[in-house]
């Protein structure tokens, strides 16, 4: 085991440098350099000179990329242009939210992914599967800006029964992990609680319908193929009830490659999660990654979007060990 | 071979290819009779300000006074055309590039697939982002940005169909009458891969469609005065809180209606082509 893990996380490694050398590229051919992009056309040669030196864009281009990757890896992502913090220190301040916004997101895309993928396995052919079927190739096709607004619309505005954005309303849970609804739980603050799960509702809801199509149709497929395997159809010819057999036989193991949707539908959450922040005036990573884009932020673009390609990699990492962990077919 | 088939498929499949038909035909007729199908013009002021759907405007009109249905025809042409640009240029890289790289394998494969699925690891609205971030907004900008996070899906796709029509059996007979590499790649290998690429490229222009839109929310992908549905949504949002549903509703749906034809589209072709095992 401990000697796969270190197979992949050495595969990891040239991903991740592919990534960031493509970001750097990226980010250097911006018309002029990112000084001028910064500061506009009508900047004095002076400051232009002065942030160059800053930002290390004086010295050669080639030496400006390994300072780059090492410092990276040393755990510094630059410095924001507009605040003057460490990206890391701001990272570390939005990410929380993002994170929690997506645990959530994929909490109601299991919760709907299953349902619905199950219902129609279990009706297999009929109008009930064809509904399913046709429910998840639709909601991929509504822009989560969309969806969020029209839910903001009937439940926020019309209604009024959900706040339409923001956080949280009122104090600020004490800070331990980050994730407002955890820490109200850890510190007790349940009138914190109840709010932030209001603010929560919403956006999660947005976001985990968005890629809930995709849980729907591979849970169908799946449950049909277990369905179909000799020891469904013995018990079957046993005399065991079809409801029993859908969920001891086929169900349990259908739920393996759920770990896997997860993995494959993580570039989608996270692109999901710009969206929906920026929809819901969510204060996390994706939200403070457009800000920065609008004040050419150019240092905290390029460590907001280094960090996420760690994310990325990481999590592919992490599912990969995890199903070997758990499938006792995979060789490693 | 596609009517063979078409026959021999079940009723789901053929309602959603042909739903899929319909929605890209009927946005593809828009888009090309807009200026007769929409009663102003979508750069003037037509009307009152923020007026609810009615005769006049069926769309409402939105706080300047622009035609809300008038702005939502031009910006479905905009979607429609700027993603079909997109993916078609993604397609003419990717291709040749998976037929080589799964022909000819060896070094240079190893590397085109570690470059591409590194790029295919990354959220595409997030490479879309960076890149449209530098070289700034516009039309052609953004769809410079799709093409780029398109390519490798295309370049995948053909490597891995490549890699496994390689071992048939006709493809070496091509080998042992001595046909020229350039020979079977185009006859043997490409005229069979060209088969999956409807399926692809209608599933893809879809995701192509819906990265744009995102750019454009965002005020990254097509900006003013260039009509684009995303930028409506985002301008949208502002009066949402004073209850102006249609401006947010209608250019919304519109944008439904050109992404889920797409997906619809490709579906149904591949349900039709490989029909799947468990139904007949």
């Amino acid at each position: 085991m401990l000697k796969y893990i270190f197979k992949r996380v050495l595969l990891t490694l040239p991903m991740i440098i592919i990534l960031m050398t493509f970001v750097f590229i990226v980010i250097h051919s911006a018309p002029g350099d990112p000084a001028t992009a910064m500061l506009g056309p009508r900047a004095t040669e002076d400051r232009l000179n002065k942030i160059r030196e800053q930002m290390g864009l004086n010295k050669p281009i080639l030496q400006q990329y390994f300072d780059y990757i090492i410092s990276t890896f040393r755990g510094d992502f630059g410095k924001s242009f507009v605040t003057r913090e460490p990206v890391i220190n701001l990272i570390g301040s939005y990410f929380p939210a993002t994170l929690e916004l997506t645990i959530y997101a994929t909490g109601v895309a299991i919760i709907v992914g299953l349902g619905l993928g199950i219902l129609g396995a279990a009706k297999s052919g009929g109008v009930i599967d064809f509904a399913c079927h046709t429910y998840g190739i639709l909601i991929y096709a509504v822009p989560v800006f969309f969806s969020g607004m029209l839910l903001q619309l009937v439940f926020g505005i019309f209604l009024g029964w959900l706040p339409s954005s923001g956080r949280i309303a009122g104090s600020v849970p004490v800070n331990v992990t980050g994730l407002y609804t955890v820490d109200c739980l850890i510190t007790g603050n349940w009138s914190s609680l109840v709010s932030s799960i209001k603010y929560l509702l919403l956006p999660s809801i947005t976001l985990g319908l968005f890629i809930s199509g995709f849980f729907v149709r591979m849970t169908r497929t799946n449950l049909l193929q277990t369905i179909n395997k000799d020891y469904t159809r013995t018990a079957r010819a046993k005399g065991v009830r079809e409801i029993t057999i859908l969920f001891k036989h086929a169900f349990r193991n259908a739920l393996i490659p759920v770990m896997t949707i997860v993995g494959m539908q993580f570039a989608l959450l996270l692109g999901g999660a710009i969206l929906t922040e920026s929809t819901f005036a969510w204060p996390g990573l994706g939200r403070f990654l457009v800000l920065s884009v609008n004040n050419r932020d150019y240092p905290a673009v390029q460590g907001i979007v280094t960090f996420f390609a760690f994310f990325v990699a990481f999590i592919s990492l992490l599912i990969d060990v995890l199903n070997a962990y758990i499938d006792p077919r995979i060789h490693y | 071979m596609f009517l063979q088939k078409y026959r021999k498929a079940g009723f789901k499949q053929k309602f959603m290819f042909w739903l899929g038909l319909t929605l890209v035909l009927s946005i593809g007729v828009f888009s090309i009779f807009a200026p007769f199908i929409t009663p102003y013009s979508p750069r003037e002021i037509v009307g009152g300000s923020q007026n609810p759907p009615s005769l006049k405007h069926p769309m409402g009109t939105t706080k300047l006074g622009y035609d809300v249905f008038s702005k939502t025809i031009y910006g479905s042409r905009m979607a429609f055309t700027a993603g079909i640009i997109a993916s078609v240029l993604a397609l003419t890289f990717g291709l040749p590039l998976g037929l080589v790289s799964g022909y000819t394998g060896g070094f240079l494969d190893r590397l085109m697939v570690m470059l591409m699925d590194a790029l295919y690891s990354f959220p595409g609205l997030l490479l879309a982002i960076i890149i449209t971030a530098t070289i700034g907004p516009g039309v052609f900008n953004a769809a410079l940005a799709v093409f780029v996070v398109f390519t490798p899906q295309y370049f995948r796709v053909v490597r891995n169909h490549t890699l496994s029509i390689k071992q048939e059996t006709f493809v070496e007979a091509s080998r042992a009458l001595g046909a020229s590499t350039l020979l079977i790649l185009i006859r043997d290998i490409f005229l069979n891969v060209v088969q999956s690429i409807p399926v692809i490229f209608s599933s893809n222009a879809a995701s192509a469609i819906l990265v744009l839109a995102g750019l454009s929310f965002l005020g990254l992908g097509i900006t003013p005065p260039t009509p684009s549905l995303g930028y409506e949504l985002s301008a949208a949002q502002r009066y949402l809180d004073n209850g102006i549903w249609w401006r947010a509703l209608f250019p919304g749906i519109f944008m439904v209606m050109i992404i889920s034809g797409f997906s619809f589209l490709g579906e149904g072709l591949n349900e039709i082509l490989n029909p799947p095992a468990d139904q007949g």
